[in-house]
């Protein structure tokens, strides 16, 4: 019984990183429909952002909200001076973000060296509940990555920038004639989305190793979540987030963690071959 | 409208599936980088030697490998007397075959760093067969296809008469046929799993029958704990040391609890975490490598399976990632290593001042990798000034039963072209420095190898 629960807060903190670190891609690819192969650079940076606070002997908890503003800024100047020019056309912007991931990796380097870096955990130990005892950062990370998912759910479905957001999504020269500022909410939504990454970033920062490449193990999975949950409907990376983790989190149970990744990969084919019968049929 | 919408929809549902084609890509090849043990990195951070050395010295005397090892090897360059005459002619070329940027990178410079000792001691005591000897550096940016170029590039461009080699398993199978077809010698010096054997080559690195044979039962003994977890990145280098652990542990009376593969680059230990705790494990054997080892230790702490619950023996942890641990998760935790910078001999405490004088106190730190790449030169000067040539058949045939004595103690080669060599155990200390508790000399490689 101790075990399950344990088991259940295991896929629940997976799947509350799964979901904070693919909310931005959720944004910008399932959205937008733009391929950005550098997210797991915005992670990577939001990791780093929560090194430099560390570092200059401020509160980790400091560097949640700044990632996010660093990381928005950021965002911001990449839609305006790459992504703005070249968002129609899918293959030219896996190209250009693919490259844009490899130079942040470099300046990453050149900044910080390839030298890990680490940020102390700002909650050491474990908190008793539920009968057992589970580490209290998780239990933190939980609920910031639960409010941040609900927050940009919320904006995105009840403000009136949701509303722009999607009418864009839905058809974007209609849109236009419209007299919708498509420009500024692009430039808004691809913000946001990096804006959540940075924040998924300076989460997981006291959990592992911050280093130049680190953002590499990020992408397959927000990717994966996105796939899995569907385009077009942000609440599709809750859905997404809950599947793959609960995958992972059975299969590492049961078998183990190399099987984990294979399940999680397999399940993205069959979801994709599933997914495209049903669209052709909705478009029908 | 809803057409366009669906032909937009089923448009990104073809690029997701080209998507995961080029995300399984990368992820492959960043994969394959970290395959290699040789990612381990600078040993232990605190120590920067400093202090009592003189300058940095240029002279034989502050190496006495150079000086003994045309010494100890019979035969060979006519008795120099003291001073060895300077070396003229056409250099002897050797190229170094090294990781300097990708994942592994973060373990080029101490190599890159050594490699200026390689020239100026292997001069310094006569150059080989009388001639000066120059280092060439080639970057593998921890990919095996361009180690494989870097490798084509040292052979054709440089020349190079021998390389030796720091990097991956993955970039040594690649650029291997390379030195086998140009008859050039390859001495690869990284620790890795074993099993190496060709004509062209020798491997001097660790395997992990030396790192563990006789540490195992030490350990135990230690500790007194007797129930092992194994866990490891899934690549053959931890697989092959746990197939090994497994033999020593049963033999020393112990007993396997746990043994679990997680693919590298992986974040969340947590249900690992949890299979450990409920093992019984009162021993740990991490075969984790980088980021992946640093993920797990500050995650074990949290789920109450740190180094103060159940003890760590690590085969791979170095300094750059034990520092980043912090010395509140690493204390106590053991090493085991045919090379630290803290190995206590006058050769080696006179070696490592030299390293930070000249380089800063607050260089890469001198490690495994860098040292064993500084011993490879010296078998390598040595074999070819007893050979008289730098003929590779004829220096393979020197090399094999070559023995010196190096600021990592004493070295052989073995008919098995392994090395003959000491491990060492360091224990983490409370302010993160590493302390050697126990050395093993002379630990004999099991390998066998009739090319």
């Amino acid at each position: 019984m101790d075990a399950l629960t344990l088991e259940l807060l295991n896929g629940l903190s997976t799947f509350a990183t799964l979901g904070v670190v693919a909310l931005g891609l959720g944004i910008v690819f399932g959205l937008m429909g733009i391929i950005n192969l550098a997210h797991g650079e915005f992670v990577m940076i939001g990791a780093y952002v929560s090194y430099v606070v560390h570092a200059n002997g401020f509160s980790h908890w400091l560097s949640v909200p700044l990632a996010a503003v660093v990381l928005f800024v950021l965002g911001g100047a990449i839609e305006l001076t790459l992504i703005r020019r070249i968002h129609r056309q899918p293959e030219v912007t896996i190209l250009a973000t693919f490259g844009l991931s490899v130079c942040l990796r470099q300046v990453a380097e050149l900044v910080f060296t390839k030298d890990f870096r680490g940020v102390p955990n700002p909650v050491p130990g474990a908190t008793r509940a539920f009968g057992v005892l589970f580490p209290t950062y998780r239990y933190v990370l939980i609920g910031i990555a639960v409010a941040v998912v609900v927050a940009t759910l919320l904006a995105f479905t009840k403000s009136r920038f949701g509303l722009t957001v999607r009418a864009i999504v839905a058809d974007r020269d209609l849109a236009e004639a419209s007299g919708i500022r498509t420009g500024i909410a692009n430039l808004c939504a691809f913000g946001i989305g990096a804006a959540t990454a940075g924040i998924a970033g300076a989460l997981v920062a006291p959990l592992g190793a911050i280093e130049p490449q680190a953002g590499l193990a990020y992408l397959p999975g927000a990717f994966l979540v996105v796939i899995v949950g569907g385009f077009n409907k942000l609440w599709g990376v809750v859905v997404g987030a809950l599947i793959v983790a609960g995958v992972q989190t059975g299969v590492i149970h049961f078998y183990d963690a190399v099987w984990a990744q294979i399940a999680s990969l397999g399940l993205a084919v069959a979801v994709l071959q599933f997914r495209r019968v049903s669209v052709e049929g909705a478009s029908a | 409208m809803g057409q366009r919408r669906s032909r937009l929809t089923r448009s990104s549902g073809r690029t997701a599936v080209m998507l995961i084609a080029l995300i399984s890509m990368i992820a492959a090849a960043c994969g394959t980088s970290d395959d290699d043990p040789a990612e381990a990195e600078p040993a232990s951070a605190t120590a920067a030697p400093a202090a009592d050395d003189g300058p940095a010295s240029t002279e034989p005397a502050t190496e006495p490998e150079p000086d003994s090892a045309p010494a100890t090897t019979e035969a060979a360059d006519a008795a120099e007397p003291d001073e060895p005459a300077a070396p003229s002619g056409e250099p002897v070329r050797i190229g170094i075959l090294f990781s300097n940027s990708g994942p592994a990178g973060i373990f080029g410079q101490p190599t890159a760093n050594i490699a200026e000792f390689i020239e100026e001691d292997i001069n310094a005591a006569g150059g080989i067969n009388g001639r000066p000897v120059e280092t060439y550096l080639a970057d593998d940016a921890t990919d095996p296809a361009i180690g494989r170029q870097a490798m084509e590039q040292l052979i054709e461009s440089d020349g190079v008469d021998v390389v030796l080699g720091t990097h991956s398993s993955a970039t040594r199978e690649a650029a291997k046929p390379l030195a086998e077809d140009a008859g050039v010698l390859y001495i690869y010096a990284a620790l890795y799993e074993g099993g190496e054997c060709s004509a062209v080559m020798f491997n001097t690195g660790e395997v992990p029958s030396q790192q563990l044979a006789p540490v195992i039962p030490w350990m135990m003994d230690e500790t007194g704990g007797s129930k092992w977890f194994l866990l490891g990145n899934d690549y053959v280098w931890p697989r092959r040391s746990f197939e090994l652990a497994r033999q020593y542990i049963e033999a020393a009376g112990g007993e396997v609890v746990g043994e679990e593969y997680v693919p590298l680059g992986t974040q969340d230990f947590s249900s690992v975490a949890q299979q450990i705790a409920g093992s019984g494990a009162e021993l740990i054997f991490p075969a984790l490598v980088g980021g992946d080892a640093i993920a797990f230790e500050t995650q074990a702490v949290d789920f109450g399976i740190g180094q103060d619950a159940i003890g760590r023996l690590a085969n791979i942890y170095e300094e750059n990632v034990l520092g980043v641990m912090g010395p509140s998760v690493t204390a106590g935790m053991r090493v085991t290593l045919g090379y630290f910078k803290e190995v206590d001999n006058a050769a080696n405490s006179e070696f490592v001042s030299r390293y930070y004088e000249r380089f800063g106190a607050d260089a890469p730190p001198h490690m495994t990798f860098s040292s064993h790449i500084y011993d490879a030169a010296l078998l390598y000067a040595a074999a070819a000034n007893a050979a008289g040539t730098t003929e590779t058949a004829a220096v393979a045939a020197a090399l094999e039963g070559l023995t010196l004595s190096t600021p990592t103690g004493d070295i052989a080669i073995t008919g098995s072209r392994h090395l003959s060599q000491p491990i060492y155990v360091a224990e983490i200390q409370s302010d993160g420095s590493q302390l050697i508790v126990q050395s093993f000399p002379s630990v004999e490689p099991d390998e066998t190898c009739t090319p």
